[in-house]
């Protein structure tokens, strides 16, 4: 290498980009060249210097007061928005609540009752069969509601900010929670009018915490 | 005095002990669990353990006092709004200080500064835009400098020699090729180690 290549190469060698090759090749030409050695020794310095400069340097004023006011303005701004969301979103999982207790009424079968329901002309299924139906489309509507849920987050997490991602999330626990519960039930008894009735509780009890959420 | 009793039957004042407790600092990782969950002291905490550290890299890389004020309040309400998408998978102060270099860059593009001297990497000035009649003192400042720096050569150097970015990490942020972020820092380089000799 020649004086013109090493000093092209000095930014490279001090910040450890060059290979095995060239970083001997730059160390061999200074330690025969009293200029570049000089400028190694410059940059050195310069670096050394870089370093040795506080990382913080305090403002001239406290900032946090104005900080907190603005964080206090957009907050309002978000429950503002997030309320409107929410609100929309927990009428629709009202609606499906007073939906589920009036669907399940229709389709429970009383106490020694026989119960048939026409699904075709040529075929007809028993309560306990229509139970289970009825139960697997209240799970499927716990999980599109979830869906739309968790979409909601991700579309608002920047604007909701971090209180309300937070009760957000613990919600959605919440439903998941009830959405096992209604597996577990399914498996272990269809039949049950009483279960399925606790069960339509439980989601009422949901969309009064989304409710609350929204309500914040 | 708070008094408890243990289960030999002795009387104990844990009076200091309670107070060495409550005295103890909160983690940083506590705290900014705190604040996603909306807590603004905690916030308030996290704000006062960084503030040095983020006006300080605004300043450098703006080279003016004012502006990093502005900046420095910007990036913690940004990262008050975004607190919630802090996964954890970075500190919370490199996560701060990229978010804070996002937001300089981005005050920089939209004020045009930094457009302005993307196409002049060849005519840099030889003492930067606030060189006339300010040389710094006879003991070398480097702040001054610094600040005396054009803003793509500033911004790079900030970044590589001062805060420990690499070449790559620079072109990413900055949307330079790796190429052009070397020129920069060489030019950088070249510039104060010349005012360092006067």
């Amino acid at each position: 290498m020649n004086c013109e290549q090493v000093r092209e190469q000095l930014d490279d060698y001090l910040g450890g980009y060059l290979d095995e090759a060239d970083r001997q090749a730059v160390e061999h030409h200074a330690e025969t060249c009293v200029s570049c050695r000089a400028d190694m020794k410059d940059l050195k310095n310069l670096l050394a210097q870089a370093r040795q400069l506080s990382p913080g340097v305090p403002p001239a004023q406290n900032l946090w007061p104005a900080i907190l006011e603005q964080i206090e303005d957009s907050r309002a701004k978000n429950w503002s928005n997030a309320n409107r969301s929410w609100l929309a979103l927990a009428a629709v999982l009202a609606l499906a609540v007073l939906l589920i207790p009036l669907l399940l009424r229709q389709q429970a079968p009383q106490p020694g009752e026989q119960v048939t329901v026409a699904v075709t002309d040529s075929m007809a299924i028993d309560a306990a069969t229509q139970a289970k139906v009825d139960l697997a489309r209240s799970e499927d509507r716990v999980l599109l509601v979830r869906r739309d849920l968790v979409e909601a987050i991700e579309i608002r997490r920047d604007l909701l900010g971090p209180e309300a991602s937070q009760s957000v999330e613990e919600s959605l626990l919440v439903l998941d929670k009830a959405v096992a519960d209604i597996q577990q039930a399914l498996e272990e008894n269809p039949d049950d009018r009483r279960l399925r009735l606790l069960l339509a509780a439980k989601y009422q009890h949901e969309v009064r915490l989304l409710q609350r959420v929204s309500r914040v | 005095m708070r008094e408890l009793v243990t289960s030999a039957g002795l009387l104990v004042d844990f009076s200091d002990f309670l107070g060495a407790v409550e005295r103890q600092p909160m983690s940083e990782a506590d705290l900014v669990r705190d604040a996603q969950r909306g807590d603004t002291a905690a916030f308030e905490e996290l704000y006062r353990l960084h503030v040095s550290k983020i006006y300080g890299l605004c300043l450098r890389m703006s080279a003016n006092p004012a502006k990093a004020e502005d900046l420095t309040q910007e990036a913690f309400i940004r990262a008050w709004q975004k607190l919630g998408s802090f996964r954890r998978q970075s500190s919370f102060r490199t996560w701060l200080h990229r978010l804070t270099v996002n937001l300089v860059l981005g005050d920089l593009r939209s004020t045009g500064r930094w457009e302005s001297r993307l196409t002049a990497i060849d005519s840099l000035p030889e003492r930067g835009d606030g060189g006339a009649g300010a040389k710094p003192e006879t003991t070398f400042d480097l702040e001054r400098a610094i600040s005396q720096l054009p803003p793509q050569a500033r911004m790079v150097f900030v970044l590589h020699d001062i805060e420990g970015y690499k070449h790559r990490e620079i072109a990413s942020l900055c949307n330079l090729a790796v190429g052009t972020s070397k020129a920069h820092l060489h030019r950088a380089r070249k510039q104060l180690r010349e005012v360092l000799k006067r």
